[in-house]
């Protein structure tokens, strides 16, 4: 295993149309680390990470994954790579049962690794196993939040993106996905975390990047940024005293 | 016969006819829930499998009904399969509108190419003798093909649920129709799924057509007669809803058939008061959800660019110039005596009519109105009813016209608005097809020869010209009533561009083109979407059915074919093809359509194969109509450097808009 980074942004620019969201972003995920995007609505965070997956092509900058320059690739290339998203909003498949949401999921991904089987998957998250046969429109959101991460482990990615997992969820669940993050990380999963809980961001985190207006702003070890109040009041509004 | 058996064997042919509607909307079905492609050319794929079937059984002999079972649909599948990859595909991510012009534009092509290597009348297709034979049970015969319909229907129908329920392939095109881009993201290539599934659709259609093509014959016409009965079923049973398509089919085969027995009068009609009822309480069908019912599809509809290269004061210019030439038509036609180009100039001015009244509401509030000939046929029908009747002044018969078509739509409006998107156009087509319908029925609308032999009167109690009695000698020519006619007509016309141009600046049409950015938007600032899309229907019906009186009352005739889909079909047409949006653009749009089509048809035999040919390359490669060409090919890197310099600073200010091509995203 090399020391060079999993996944490497250098210079990327990016957007919709003519609107240019992100203004060159630098980053770099090393391998077995939690990094976290942090910053504000409409910074670029999510756009990161579309961008990375090929959902939005970026019109400047690289992008290198495990050696490979995926820059380029279209969404279902990056996943075969062993890229995998927990998007925001869960997007589970509504009329898919809990098994069938990650059933599909095993079909993406590597084809050159050994894959976890479904069961095996499901049973790891205990209210998922109770509930195989529901579809997924049926569930809570919680519990959707947990397909959506049991459908992205199926495939045995090396890198996990995971786009705002706590949104929307009752602290109880909150505290529950934080759990899971740190377990994965444990078992010596890569992830990419962005996240507009600055607390569970900052707590799961070993690195964290803080965007503003499509670009790095500051960047450190999470206790560092911890202890920046000054920064954090400036580019999130909130402080981390208390 | 017993009444029970007389029951039972109607019972049997309601599920002959219902079996093989079944295979055809479940097809439909399954593309539109996975695609959001509202797919026209369907019946024209259920045609081509009866054909390729007769084609490979007649050589073939005894067994040849057996290989043609098995060939005839994988041959539509692989023909289905090239229409997704060279046609639909490029169209994906776009408003569910271009897939509906560009398989009406398959239609055309198809029906061409059946036409001209099978020939235009029909054709018999023998059941193979070992089917042909009665079969005795439940106390009566009962053709033993029909019994095997009912059987191998069920059973392809079963095959279908289990490989979309039980299968690896059926698990991911049901997640595709859920949400395309997280199948993508999770790594697999849904498009190679799409163009599967497209042709596994196209050969369902295939077998039924087969099926039906030996229990009736096969003729050129089996395609347009079976797809809005199939469009109703899928609607009926809830868009892209398999288990709504299998019911639906059956209820609607039953239906019919004891229609037909029972209550004739009811037959044509039945189907589509069910639809309408069944809308108007359930919007998303029977079997419908929210979930996958078309509303995850991301594309806008595409408008003309209103500036471009041209200013607006050059268009205002070249707006007079056609006016002005259109004035001297006449005179110039009477000296040369082409006299032609007269009638010619008649239909188009009519059509740009029909057409501007649709881009009122398709262009400039989103309304996707599939059925807006209903409005040009009622227009035309009252109109005529009027003269026949009432009075014998052009005038009366319009504003007859005029305020039954706005009446009818207010109506019709009010059932439909309420419900969005392709189920609004599925209504419309509803109310159309009912009225094409009932046309037939009564004997005051003339059956199904319609109502001829009418004059008109151009004036009001006596004051006023009869065409038939009027000639003013001009020199060397003498007018005739023909130029009281077309003049009335131009005058019409123009101002009723100029009203709905007035209608599109006041406050009201910004409200409508708001509404039509983002609805919801427009909602929050306290506009009440509903009641100005309604309000914008109504006049766009009005105008509609003053189009539909005015060719009824300059051509005294009016016919049930006036109402027939095709109509709906062709002035969307020109609306695209000229750029929705504007007003300038439809009128436009028919003006090159009318004329392609008579020049076309006057030169070739295989015409609507050109025409068809043409406009789907139009709705793939120009969607924002031909006044966005000047544009379009100022911005084009050959001239970029020639002309786009020049004009880009220019454009930038008038249009204010940086890039028409700005995709929407989240």
């Amino acid at each position: 295993m090399s020391d060079e980074p999993l996944l490497s942004v250098r210079g990327l620019v990016s957007g919709y149309g003519s609107t240019r969201v992100l203004q060159g972003i630098d980053l770099d995920v090393p391998r077995g680390s939690v990094v976290t995007l942090i910053g504000r609505n409409g910074v670029g965070k999510t756009t990161t990470l579309r961008s990375i997956l090929g959902n939005v092509p970026p019109s400047a900058g690289t992008i290198t994954f495990d050696g490979t320059d995926i820059t380029t690739l279209s969404p279902e290339k990056t996943a075969r790579e062993g890229i995998a998203l927990v998007p925001e909003e869960r997007r589970v498949f509504p009329g898919l049962t809990v098994t069938e949401n990650v059933e599909i999921g095993r079909i993406g991904g590597r084809r050159d690794v050994e894959k976890p089987s479904v069961d095996a998957v499901v049973d790891e998250f205990e209210n998922l196993a109770r509930h195989r046969n529901s579809r997924g429109a049926n569930l809570s959101g919680g519990e959707q939040q947990m397909l959506a991460i049991a459908r992205a482990l199926v495939s045995a990615p090396d890198l996990l993106l995971l786009d705002e997992p706590t949104e929307g969820l009752a602290p109880a669940i909150v505290k529950q996905v934080q759990r899971k993050i740190e377990e994965l990380n444990d078992d010596g999963a890569t992830i990419l975390l962005v996240e507009q809980n600055v607390q569970v961001a900052l707590d799961a985190a070993d690195y964290v990047y803080i965007l503003d207006k499509g670009r790095v702003v500051h960047e450190g070890p999470a206790d560092e940024v911890a202890a920046a109040d000054e920064v954090l009041d400036r580019y999130l509004g909130v402080s981390m005293a208390d | 016969m017993s009444v029970a058996s007389a029951v039972a064997e109607q019972v049997l042919n309601g599920l002959v006819v219902g079996m093989v509607y079944v295979l055809l909307a479940a097809g439909l079905s399954i593309i539109f829930g996975v695609m959001d492609v509202i797919n026209f050319a369907h019946g024209e794929l259920f045609a081509l499998g009866a054909y390729f079937a007769f084609a490979i059984a007649g050589p073939l002999g005894g067994a040849g009904f057996w290989v043609a079972l098995v060939v005839a649909p994988l041959l539509v599948g692989v023909v289905g399969m090239g229409i997704e990859r060279l046609t639909v595909k490029r169209l994906y991510g776009r408003d569910p509108l271009y897939h509906i012009l560009l398989t009406f534009g398959l239609v055309l092509i198809i029906n061409d190419l059946i036409t001209s290597v099978w020939g235009k009348s029909a054709q018999p297709f023998p059941v193979p003798s070992v089917l042909d034979q009665p079969v005795a049970l439940f106390g009566f015969n009962y053709s033993l093909y029909n019994y095997g319909i009912i059987v191998f229907g069920s059973a392809l129908a079963l095959g279908t649920w289990l490989l979309l329920n039980r299968t690896r392939f059926g698990m991911i095109i049901r997640a595709g129709s859920e949400d395309r881009e997280m199948v993508r993201t999770l790594g697999i290539d849904i498009d190679r799924y799409y163009t599967l599934t497209f042709g596994f659709g196209a050969a369902l259609a295939g077998v039924a057509g087969i099926v039906l093509g030996a229990y009736q014959n096969v003729s050129p016409t089996m395609g347009s007669s079976v797809i809005i009965p199939a469009f109703v079923i899928v609607v009926l049973g809830g868009l892209g809803s398999f288990r709504g398509a299998v019911v639906g089919g059956l209820f609607v085969g039953l239906v019919q058939t004891f229609a037909r027995t029972y209550a004739p009068f009811l037959e044509g009609l039945i189907v589509f008061l069910l639809m309408i009822a069944v809308l108007v309480v359930k919007p998303t069908g029977l079997f419908g959800t929210s979930v996958g019912a078309g509303d995850h599809h991301d594309g806008a509809l595409l408008h003309g660019s209103g500036g471009g290269v041209l200013s607006a004061e050059t268009r205002a210019k070249l707006g007079y110039a056609g006016v002005g030439a259109l004035l001297v038509v006449p005179l110039l036609a009477e000296v040369t005596g082409v006299t032609y180009s007269v009638t010619l100039l008649e239909d188009i001015l009519i059509w740009a009519l029909f057409a501007l009244s649709l881009d009122l509401v398709l262009g400039y509030a989103g309304l996707v109105s599939l059925g807006h000939t209903l409005f040009y046929g009622v227009g035309a029908y009252a109109s005529v009813l009027t003269l026949m009747h009432v009075s014998p002044s052009v005038f009366v018969a319009l504003v007859v016209a005029v305020a039954v078509c706005a009446a009818i739509a207010w109506g019709v409006g009010y059932l439909s608005i309420r419900v969005s998107g392709v189920f609004f156009a599925m209504i419309t087509l509803g109310f159309a097809e009912l009225f094409y319908n009932a046309v037939f029925k009564f004997d005051f609308t003339g059956g199904s020869d319609g109502l001829f032999g009418v004059d008109a009167f151009y004036g009001l109690a006596g004051l006023g010209i009869d065409p038939g009695e009027f000639a003013v000698p001009l020199g060397p020519v003498v007018l005739d009533g023909g130029v009281v006619q077309y003049y009335f007509l131009l005058a019409v016309v123009v101002g009723s561009y100029l009203l709905a141009r007035r209608l599109i600046r006041a406050p009201f049409g910004s409200v409508l083109q708001s509404i039509r950015e983002s609805e919801e938007r427009a909602s929050f600032i306290g506009y009440d979407v509903t009641a100005y899309k309604r309000r914008a229907f109504v006049v766009s019906g009005g105008l509609a059915g003053l189009a539909g009186g005015l060719f009824a009352a300059n051509n005294g005739y009016v016919a049930p074919s006036f109402l027939h889909w095709i109509n709906s079909g062709e002035v969307i047409v020109m609306t695209v093809l000229g750029g929705m949006g504007t007003l300038y653009g439809p009128m436009l749009g028919a003006g090159v359509f009318v004329a392609a089509e008579d020049v076309l048809s006057s030169y070739i035999d295989q015409w609507q194969l050109a025409i068809g040919v043409l406009f789907v390359l139009f709705v793939i490669f120009v969607p924002r109509g031909l006044v966005s060409l000047p544009r379009t090919v100022a911005d084009h890197p050959l001239f970029e450097s020639a002309v786009g310099d020049r004009f880009r600073d220019r454009v930038g200010e008038q249009a204010g808009v940086t890039d028409p091509e700005v995709d929407r995203h989240e």
